[in-house]
């Protein structure tokens, strides 16, 4: 060693021994690098779990490498080896709760007390995060913990006041504690808040079954089984891990969940990738779909075309290809090619439905009530089979049954603007005005600016013969709103004219009924020259 | 393995100085205790590996090793039961390629391979088989379920069997799991349910999450619906499926139980569907009606499908209710269904020690014995992945620290990667349980296990229990635990000449009451005996043992002394 060397060392040594002897960070162990074996694993993989640890052999001491390091592992299910990066991530770096969080998600199965400890140090780092307090819940309750679990919940509901899961793990602990009919209220809240987590669904029968209630809880197994997909809380922390699978696992589960979210231009590019690395006819299925949802149903075709070289009997891709076929109006090779996706499975809920809107247009329409109550068959709570059915049997002019459908539509999603819509209107038809005006007050509260279900609204109010039901002011309100955002819109003005005759206002009433004569422009306004006759006598119109 | 990375060169002095001045280190947490073994103890075995000793040579094997087929990784079933009628339990071993095996025992309690003369040896890509007496002649006939035609075997009372599915009119194919006998209809004529799994298409290939190749999962595949045939006066069977809804609601099933759950003399099913809601089907006199979400036993008390594989019928809380223990995928709980007197069945496996254990395994074959005859049930779990994952690689078996290298976490041999060991649990008395410390050397073998029957082979009154082990070798262990007294009961119907199916027989001493059911279904894929065996403790006598026959009629046969094999029969008594 030369002389410049020693001094260096001797500085070096001095300025250690002050640094430790003070509060200054120690100098963090760190641990060897995981290498596991990648035997096996798909080359996508192997570059993945390969480049993440070069980051973190460049620098050792980066707490972002090491983490990132470990959600690679984590996404390809090298636990251990995630668990270690997690852990060597959070002594570099103790302000990031992801670390100490994803590691308590890695070990929980196994190492479910270190994990409770992983769990803590999350929650201290980030008490605002639900979705931490709610993972931490659901562990303490798989210990049955509850009353620890409790208390994470109501941590999440403080963090996020609209928080399904929280809501859900509160009433997952009051049915385990005995208490059904605070987990029954507590759920009811959620499905009329969020009608497609399957979750609450599964749960919300569980409970009314103890509550004896055995047809609400069939109703809401039903409804889970026509979500099919399960449901998590927002969770950013994990996300990342999953966006890490460089698999075509990875890229396939990806492609589901986006095309399922509506984001297809993501979807797209996840199975474009697993076209190139692991060609399936599930894949050319999944990228066809997306192809037509964005407009391009030429190129969808020829995916379809592709996947079914591959698997003639690839089920998505059949029904998806009558789907598409329908959508464009070949009705005849939609009608070969679901039928024979029934041939390849007689239990593909959505070949019944799509087949079952083939043959509505086709104008067969028993046929066409007979697929969809095969479908509800299949799946009793399917809101796109009651709703279509509901609209066949309306066509087929059996309007009670059609109500009936619509309302077991309505009772699983009240949310429905347009179901409500079509289920007023039956209602109307049949003299029903009373159950009409709740399911349009309900659509309106849904869609508040829906100058359909307005107007609908407001001709209740101005026309329906039980005068108990008329409002006058509240049909003019809603008219007026209408009126002043489409002015050229006879029916609004129609309308309008009709509630102020209800309020007693018959000169607007004849002033707004004349704009509707000078704005129609078909035969309807020989209905308007009725009113007019009937305003100009200074009588309001009545609903027959 | 650790290594330490200093910024500076100057390694140890620096260090010791550091270290030296510095606050102590926060004491690091305990690590969990391993999870699925047995702490380590020096008490003996209560279990002893008895394959060899018993002349048991039966590997299970499939068409072709390691080549990701789906089928190939759910491993088949056995049946021990008494086939030649010498009073001594035989073995049948069901296998995926090559010949099923018939293994008489010998009065030296060895087992002789007798398959070649016993018309038993079927070729078919075998599942699992049952038991019962289709034709009320006094022995048991054989059902076997296979991917591909399913095999009907009469038993000629002999130890050899003749292939009566044609004659039966059994023509069922696709792919059959479990299966049982029961007299549905009460006509005295035993019926058959059969179980069936997916619609499998062997050219689909899936990948683990890693990428590697891996098994398919059922969701790759649509479900099928299960069978009901009903017989017809020992003549034949007819598939009455559609008749009671079977036909409309298909699942990946694969465990079975049957028994009158809803307490209306009428035998029901529960089938545990592989990550599907399970059904049960209630039988009343309408026919059945699927009401599993209603009785609380389609979703757990998350309300979450789990992957049911087998399921157990057993009183595990003492309540004199038969419970439910379903087995499941890894991470996911197997879950402890308590009976609340006949009107619905109730997850209570939090906190009931069974559910946090079974977390990192894959549970199948499951079955409840009294391991020590003190009057309540054990319960034994059969465990083996379906999918190449890392869990349970940390954790090694005989309790050390959780290992990271990535030898431990990377077997090489494929038939290794899906090895797990098997589980047993002591009962500790209403719905508690523990790890059992004695069944060490049972616990920490590492196999890809998947049926698992308690019975009686050596006759000594307590249960042994015979494993079968997906692409390897079924094992026989003998219980040897310290032991109290038993009872063993027979129920029989001699108006029909058998055991007397969906009775339930009830034991009381002046200590305590236990109830068992009579029936040959053991899940997954397994079936055994009709004999309840009762464990006594320390009574040297059962004060009355009492029979509740299907069909709602109870009889009490009085005071028996332990330690003996009662055969009861309806309406006259000890035979």
């Amino acid at each position: 060693m030369n002389h410049h060397l020693r001094q260096l060392s001797a500085v070096t040594t001095v300025l250690f021994l002050l640094a430790g002897c003070s509060k200054q960070p120690l100098p963090v162990e760190v641990t060897a690098v995981p290498a596991p074996s990648l035997v096996g694993t798909e080359a996508a993989v192997a570059n993945a779990i390969d480049g993440a640890r070069t980051l973190v052999q460049g620098d050792l001491y980066s707490a972002r490498a090491w983490g990132t390091l470990g959600m690679v592992l984590q996404a390809h299910d090298f636990v251990a080896e995630a668990v270690a990066c997690y852990q060597q991530a959070s002594q570099l770096d103790n302000t990031d709760y992801r670390w100490p969080y994803l590691s308590a998600l890695t070990r929980r199965v196994e190492q479910p007390v270190l994990a409770l400890n992983d769990f803590r140090d999350a929650v201290q780092l980030d008490p605002d995060n639900a979705a931490v307090h709610i993972y931490f819940g659901d562990t303490l309750l798989e210990q049955a913990n509850f009353d620890a679990a409790e208390r994470q919940y109501r941590l999440a509901l403080a963090a996020d006041s609209t928080s399904d899961f929280a809501e859900i793990g509160l009433a997952r602990v009051e049915l385990l504690q005995d208490q059904p009919t605070r987990a029954s209220e507590r759920l009811e809240t959620v499905v009329a808040r969020s009608p497609r987590i399957r979750e609450a669904h599964t749960l919300l029968s569980r409970v009314a079954a103890r509550l004896g209630e055995f047809e609400r809880s069939e109703l809401h197994q039903g409804i889970a089984t026509s979500i099919g997909l399960s449901s998590a809380p927002p969770d950013p922390a994990y996300l990342q891990v999953a966006e890490s699978g460089a698999s075509a696992t990875w890229a396939s589960r990806r492609g589901l969940r986006y095309s399922t979210a509506g984001r297809y231009d993501a979807a797209e590019r996840e199975y474009r990738h697993l076209i190139q690395t692991a060609p399936s006819a599930q894949a050319h299925a999944g990228l066809a779909l997306c192809l037509a949802a964005q407009g391009q149903p030429a190129e969808a075709l020829d995916e379809y075309r592709r996947a079914l070289e591959l698997d003639p009997n690839e089920q998505s891709a059949l029904s998806n290809l009558g789907q598409l076929l329908l959508a464009q109006g070949q009705l005849s090779e939609a009608d070969e090619v679901l039928t024979r996706a029934l041939q390849v499975d007689p239990f593909l809920l959505e070949a019944h439905l799509n087949l079952a809107l083939v043959r509505r247009k086709q104008r067969r329409l028993e046929d066409s009530l007979r697929l969809f109550d095969r479908a509800l068959e299949l799946r009793p709570a399917d809101i796109r089979a009651l709703n279509q059915r509901a609209q066949v049997l309306t066509l087929l002019r059996r309007s009670p049954e059609a109500v009936e459908s619509w309302l077991r539509s309505m009772a699983i999603d009240q949310n429905q603007v347009d179901s409500a819509y079509n289920l007023a209107v039956a209602l109307t038809t049949l003299s029903r005005h009373e159950e009409a005006i709740p399911h349009l007050r309900r659509a309106l509260g849904t869609a508040p600016n829906s100058s359909r279900i307005s107007l609908f609204l407001a001709w209740q109010l101005a026309t329906a013969p039980d005068a108990t039901l008329r409002n006058g002011a509240e049909a003019v309100a809603l008219a007026s709103r209408v009126r002043r955002g489409y002015p050229q819109m006879a029916q609004a003005a129609d309308v309008l004219s009709a509630a102020h005759a209800e309020a007693g206002d018959f000169a607007a009433a004849i002033s707004e009924i004349n704009a509707a004569i000078a704005l129609s422009k078909d035969d309807t306004s020989l209905g308007h020259r009725q009113r007019l006759a009937l305003y100009q006598r200074g009588l309001p119109f009545r609903a027959p | 393995m650790t290594t330490r990375v200093l910024r500076t060169g100057c390694y140890g002095f620096c260090l010791a100085l550091v270290s030296g001045c510095s606050e102590a280190p926060p004491t690091a947490a305990a690590p969990d205790p391993p999870i699925g073994v047995s702490a380590p103890k020096s008490e003996p075995d209560c279990l002893v590996d008895i394959t060899h000793q018993a002349g048991l040579a039966f590997i299970h094997q499939v068409p072709a090793e390691h080549n990701f087929s789906m089928p190939d990784i759910l491993g088949s079933g056995a049946a021990a039961f008494d086939a030649n009628l010498d009073g001594r339990l035989d073995l049948y071993l069901v296998n995926s390629r090559g010949a099923n095996r018939l293994y008489l025992q010998r009065a030296d309690g060895r087992l002789e391979d007798t398959t070649s003369s016993s018309g038993a040896g079927d070729l078919g890509y075998g599942m699992g088989s049952t038991l019962g007496d289709i034709d009320n002649d006094g022995d048991l006939d054989l059902y076997v379920t296979n991917l591909g035609q399913d095999v009907l075997l009469r038993n000629n009372g002999d130890g050899t069997f003749e292939d009566v599915s044609a004659a039966w009119g059994i023509n069922i194919e696709d792919w059959s799991v479990s299966s049982g006998f029961f007299d549905y209809d009460q006509d005295g004529w035993l019926d058959l349910y059969v179980v069936k799994y997916v619609d499998y298409d062997p050219s689909k290939r899936c990948a683990s999450i890693s990428g590697r190749p891996d098994y398919c999962g059922p969701t790759a595949f649509p479900p099928v619906a299960d069978l009901l045939l009903r017989n017809h006066a020992g003549q034949r069977f007819e598939n009455v499926s559609n008749q009671f809804g079977f036909a409309d609601k298909p699942r990946a099933g694969l465990g079975l139980a049957i028994a009158d759950f809803n307490n209306n003399d009428r035998l029901d099913l529960l089938v545990a569907n592989d990550g599907e809601e399970n059904q049960l089907w209630l039988h009343t006199a309408e026919g059945f009606s699927e009401l599993g979400v209603a009785f609380g036993v389609a979703v757990n008390q998350l309300g979450r499908t789990e992957a049911g594989m087998g399921v157990v019928l057993a009183d595990l809380n003492g309540d004199l209710e038969l419970d439910l223990l379903l087995t499941h995928l890894e991470n996911e709980s197997n879950t402890l269904y308590l009976n609340r007197n006949g009107t619905g069945l109730e997850d209570r496996s939090g906190g009931s020690g069974l559910a946090m254990a079974s977390l990192p395994w894959t549970g199948f074959g499951v079955d409840a014995l009294d391991l020590d005859l003190d009057g309540d049930l054990e319960i034994a779990i059969a465990n083996g992945k379906v999918r190449f994952t890392n869990l349970g690689r940390t954790g090694a078996a005989d309790g050390d620290e959780p290992r990271t290298s990535s030898s431990a976490s990377q077997p090489q041999d494929t038939s290794e990667r899906y090895a797990e060991p098997n589980l047993i649990f002591d009962n500790l008395g209403q719905g508690k349980f523990e790890k059992l410390a004695c069944a060490r050397t049972f616990t920490d073998r590492r196999r890809t296990s998947r049926g698992l029957l308690a019975a009686d082979y050596d006759g000594d009154g307590d249960a042994d229990l015979l494993i079968t082990n997906n692409q390897g070798p079924a094992e026989l262990w003998e219980n040897v635990s310290p032991r109290g007294n038993w009872l063993s009961v027979r129920a029989i119907d001699p108006g029909l000449g058998r055991d007397a199916i969906g009775a339930i027989v009830r034991v009381h001493t002046n200590e305590s009451s236990q109830v068992r059911p009579i029936s040959h279904v053991r899940s997954y894929l397994m079936a055994g005996e009709a004999t309840a065996l009762f464990g006594l403790g320390t009574n040297q006598l059962a004060d009355s043992v009492e029979i509740h026959w299907p069909g709602g009629d109870w009889e009490s046969f009085g005071v028996h002394r332990s330690n003996q094999t009662l055969v009861l029969e309806k309406g006259r008594g000890a035979r």
